[in-house]
């Protein structure tokens, strides 16, 4: 089985060479992932998102950056955080991945259901601006 | 599946547990690379040999694991892929499962072919072809046929040997298995608990045996086993000429000499003809 290494900010699944650590700038909760996202590591980041409901964040943005790999198991926890997100008044944000996870984003509709933005930063930006989304 | 033996093949057998499609990814990976296919099309074979060994690992044999093989093989067709395994078939399976309908929808939508057959023996083979590998180094010059049986079995039963392991990997030619095995043994490591600097380590063994392996095997096609327990990992390389892995003072750089400063044991056996050679390292950080 996976170990895990972490405090509740994040997870280290040695196995899977899976990351994801977790913070919070204002409203928005970041959780950056990187490795491989699959059938075995994605307990690991349903475990994540699962602290991060009961957290009061408005946003929940996935930094898909340095995600080498996602298979449909992934991407289903991907979809899943999103419909919960909306159930919560929240919305899920993804940073565009590498080209592997944006063909699958892209190849299942799920780029078009789920907003997706360059980086970070410009999430910040776009919340700034007067007239932002 | 072409069944022409000069095609650059590989062949891996393990078991479903869920690492398994990571191992495969493993060596898939390596095999592309090392046949000089672009990142776009090696992202492509990645995604859909995952999706065929999650469908293996979650539904072909209910909560336990069962045997299963990913075939590989160039042909001028393309790049073809057959994952095999021996359980109870698709739709017995999980015939309403979502998960399962996303799988099949990527597999279908990367490869250029994706056919999902009923084996008359019991169990299902995946078969993949992507065309965008046509042109890469070490295509053969025979085009794929699609006559029945499995030619990968039959190329492997031609083998001599009969190795054990929690994967057993066999490569055509000999010189994919250095990188292959390299990948596939760095990805096992944590499995028998390895830090991550002896993991490191891993690297330099089987680039060693993937050296020893071009200089000693017996033919064109060669073996290799994997097993990962306890801060242990072993591998087994077979079958390659008698004799030729014997300890040569003289020569110590080279052969199994560099194998064996690099691992904690090595043993060299003959059977029928044919000899093994099996090395062991541990992580005495972790002991």
């Amino acid at each position: 089985m996976p170990t895990r290494e972490g405090s509740g900010e994040g997870h280290e699944d040695l196995q899977s060479d899976f990351r994801v650590e977790t913070h919070t700038t204002g409203r928005v909760t970041t959780l950056s992932l990187g490795g491989e996202l699959d059938l075995l590591s994605s307990p690991a980041l349903e475990q994540e998102l699962e602290h991060t409901n009961s957290s009061d964040c408005d946003v929940i943005l996935l930094d898909l950056r340095e995600l080498e790999f996602m298979d449909s198991t992934g991407l289903h926890v991907l979809v899943k955080a999103h419909q919960r997100a909306q159930d919560a008044g929240r919305s899920l944000v993804l940073t565009r991945g590498s080209e592997q996870v944006q063909r699958l984003l892209d190849l299942t509709g799920v780029a078009e259901l789920i907003r997706i933005v360059e980086s970070p930063a410009q999430l910040l930006e776009a919340d700034r601006a007067p007239d932002g989304p | 599946m072409s069944g022409e033996t000069d095609s650059p093949r590989v062949r891996l057998e393990l078991t479903s547990r869920p690492e398994a499609a990571r191992l495969v990814r493993s060596m898939s990976s390596a095999a592309g690379e090392a046949l000089g296919f672009d990142p776009e099309l090696l992202s492509d074979v990645n995604t859909a040999v995952s999706e065929a060994c999650n469908n293996v690992i979650q539904h072909a044999y209910g909560d336990e694991p069962g045997p299963f093989s990913v075939d590989l093989a160039l042909t001028t067709a393309g790049f073809e892929v057959r994952v095999r395994d021996h359980g109870r078939g698709i739709r017995q399976s999980a015939p309403e499962n979502d998960g399962l309908k996303v799988g099949l929808a990527l597999m279908s939508a990367v490869a250029d072919r994706a056919e999902f057959v009923r084996v008359p023996e019991g169990g299902t083979e995946v078969r993949l072809c992507f065309r965008g590998a046509a042109g890469a180094s070490g295509a053969s010059a025979t085009s794929a046929s699609h006559a029945p049986g499995d030619p990968a079995q039959v190329w492997c039963a031609r083998l001599p040997s009969s190795l054990s392991g929690d994967v057993v990997l066999t490569v055509s030619p000999v010189e994919l298995l250095g990188p292959v095995l390299g990948r596939i043994g760095r990805a096992l490591a944590p499995s028998a608990g390895f830090s991550f600097d002896r993991c490191a380590d891993v690297y330099l063994v089987t680039d060693a045996l993937g050296a020893h392996a071009k200089r000693a095997a017996e033919s064109t096609s060669i073996s290799a086993a994997l097993g990962a327990r306890d801060q242990l990992l072993e591998f087994a390389v077979s079958p390659l000429r008698i004799g030729a892995s014997r300890l040569d003072a003289a020569t110590p750089h080279r052969g199994p000499e560099a194998l064996a400063s690099l691992t904690d044991e090595l043993t060299v056996s003959d059977v029928n003809g044919h000899e093994t050679l099996r090395v062991a390292m541990r992580d005495h950080r972790r002991s």
